[in-house]
């Protein structure tokens, strides 16, 4: 009995903020719960605001380019560290690993000191390697779980009939891999946007991302505007799942739902 | 494929080029702690154990490392306490819709922004908040509790956090646990309690150890939920790191106190990481 509440204490301690913070974004101006009212009040904040826009461009920016490199990078590397066997193998495995061990200030903090000390003052560039080093770990962490599983016959089928490496890997490998790479996308995009510790330490005065502006926001104006932000990315995401599943089918998302957990 | 025989380390260049620049951060940071500050300029280039020696040996210092710990061990400890019941719940029960529903709730407090999570947590624990109001209405109390801007709201808001972590480490051990060893117990005469202390218990400690390390590295190390909820008046080493380099500019202690909590966070998650292995091998 006791247990079974416990269980459900825990469920509902997860779910109240997200309800929450959804319920807010739609209040007319006094914040209690249940609401008074329904307003999009708090929405007109995300347009007035200079600095929202300009941060959630920064942020969709970065997001996809260092995404784009890391599956750019991650993709390549993990096919040589899953079926390839070299020497250091292990010890490279590792090391691609390692920015998830370094606790992310130390990350961040690490990436200033020598941003400093080479003289690149950059925020763009600055953002960009941060956010490339670590999305990096989840792309080969997760690219190469697939590889690891992966049936080589079909591939062996193809080459026996004719195809080389190149248009094997094109035709029949990518495609299998397609679940995970959805996958590696979601994971690496959104350790990216939501990014605060590392991102703190190199963004400018000017060019910063959308999660520092809520920062400084709950500290400035400490209102629903910040929870009509969530519901904003909450509806959008919600939005691009239904263009993603009409576009890749509902079983290739449930795949990349099964490999993201 | 004989492209890759040939040239592995082709496709590997461009992720070590990453990773080498990653370790060539990390060694200036190392570089920069024995570095020495001066008001004015960014620093002064010498080799010098001051900085080291000020964070050990001044205990306003040796605070923040004594704050950080404590609160992340009482957080990773009710995260425990509570995510049991749950991971347990989901290990043994057989509906989907119940597993789908936590599983969901897990993913999307991931994906959600920590900001956004952290000032829904400070308006729920507000003097007018859904935990003020309910313990009013029960009549548990008589005023409103202070609990944001304190340590209280920092505990909360990080057990919030790590409980997806924690839940779903568990639950992938309890899943090993054959319920048929359960059972045996139960029809040889134990009640509950002592089935799940005598067997479930010990036979999940690797979940429960594995649950602990993540909880807890996590914790010792972050960054936004100490800063936000704990409304200034003390932080983790993480937020006296960012005091340093970006109010101060003092680089040089900045990366010191990087170092140390760097070499924090490998000890503990090594020493843990030994402690599974050895309960594996016995």
């Amino acid at each position: 009995m006791i247990p079974r509440l416990i269980a459900a204490f825990t469920v509902f301690l997860l779910a109240l903020p997200l309800i929450l913070s959804v319920v807010i974004s739609f209040s007319p101006g006094q914040l209690t719960f249940p609401l008074t009212g329904f307003s999009l009040r708090w929405y007109e904040p995300l347009f007035s605001r200079r600095d929202f826009a300009s941060s959630l461009g920064v942020s969709l920016v970065v997001g996809t380019i260092a995404s784009a490199i890391s599956l750019g990078i991650g993709i390549p590397a993990s096919l040589v560290l899953v079926r390839q066997r070299f020497k250091g193998r292990e010890v490279i495995q590792v090391l691609f690993l390692s920015p998830l061990a370094i606790p992310a200030v130390v990350v961040g903090v690490s990436l200033l000191d020598v941003f400093v000390m080479v003289g690149v003052s950059d925020p763009l560039t600055r953002l960009l390697t941060g956010h490339v080093i670590i999305t990096l770990p989840y792309v080969v962490r997760v690219i190469s779980a697939s590889l690891e599983g992966f049936d080589r016959q079909v591939e062996e089928a193809a080459m026996n009939l004719g195809a080389d490496e190149f248009r094997t890997f094109q035709k029949i490998t990518l495609p299998l891999m397609k679940s995970a790479i959805v996958a590696a996308i979601i994971f690496a995009f959104q350790t990216s946007f939501n990014d605060i510790s590392v991102s703190i330490f190199l963004v400018g005065t000017t060019f910063t991302t959308l999660p520092l502006v809520l920062l400084t926001w709950t500290y400035k104006y400490f209102d629903p505007s910040i929870a009509a932000a969530s519901g904003l990315i909450i509806g959008s995401i919600t939005i691009l799942l239904i263009i993603t599943e009409k576009l890749v089918g509902i079983d290739k998302l449930m795949g990349a739902f099964r490999v993201v957990t | 494929m004989s492209f890759l025989r040939k040239n592995p380390y082709l496709l590997i260049a461009p992720g070590l080029t990453v990773l080498i620049f990653f370790l060539i951060a990390l060694f200036s940071l190392g570089i920069l702690s024995f570095y020495t500050f001066v008001r004015g300029k960014l620093w002064v280039p010498t080799f010098t154990l001051e900085n080291y020696w000020k964070f050990l040996s001044d205990p306003f210092y040796l605070n923040y490392l004594w704050v950080t710990i404590r609160i992340s061990g009482e957080c990773t400890l009710i995260a425990l306490f509570l995510s049991y019941p749950v991971a347990y719940l989901l290990a043994r029960v057989k509906s989907t819709i119940v597993t789908g529903i936590i599983l969901t709730l897990a993913i999307i407090s991931n994906f959600t922004n920590t900001v956004v999570i952290l000032y829904a947590w400070l308006l729920s624990l507000s003097d007018t908040g859904i935990v003020n109001g309910l313990l009013l209405s029960l009549g548990l109390i008589s005023h409103p509790l202070r609990l944001t801007y304190n340590e209280f709201a920092v505990v909360i808001a990080m057990v919030y956090w790590v409980l997806p972590f924690t839940i779903f480490s568990l639950v992938g051990a309890i899943q090993n646990i054959d319920p048929s060893l359960e059972h045996a117990a139960q029809s040889l005469g134990a009640n509950k309690i002592r089935t799940f202390l005598k067997v479930t218990l010990p036979l999940s400690i690797p979940g429960i150890v594995a649950a602990v390390l993540l909880s807890f590295l996590g914790e010792i190390t972050s960054f936004v939920i100490p800063m936000v909820m704990g409304g200034g008046r003390f932080g983790f080493v993480s937020n006296l790191i960012y005091d340093k380099i970006i109010n101060t500019a003092n680089f040089p202690f900045g990366s010191t106190a990087s170092m140390i909590l760097l070499a924090v966070t490998m000890f503990i998650g090594y020493g843990i990481n030994k402690l599974l292995m050895e309960k594996a091998v016995s």
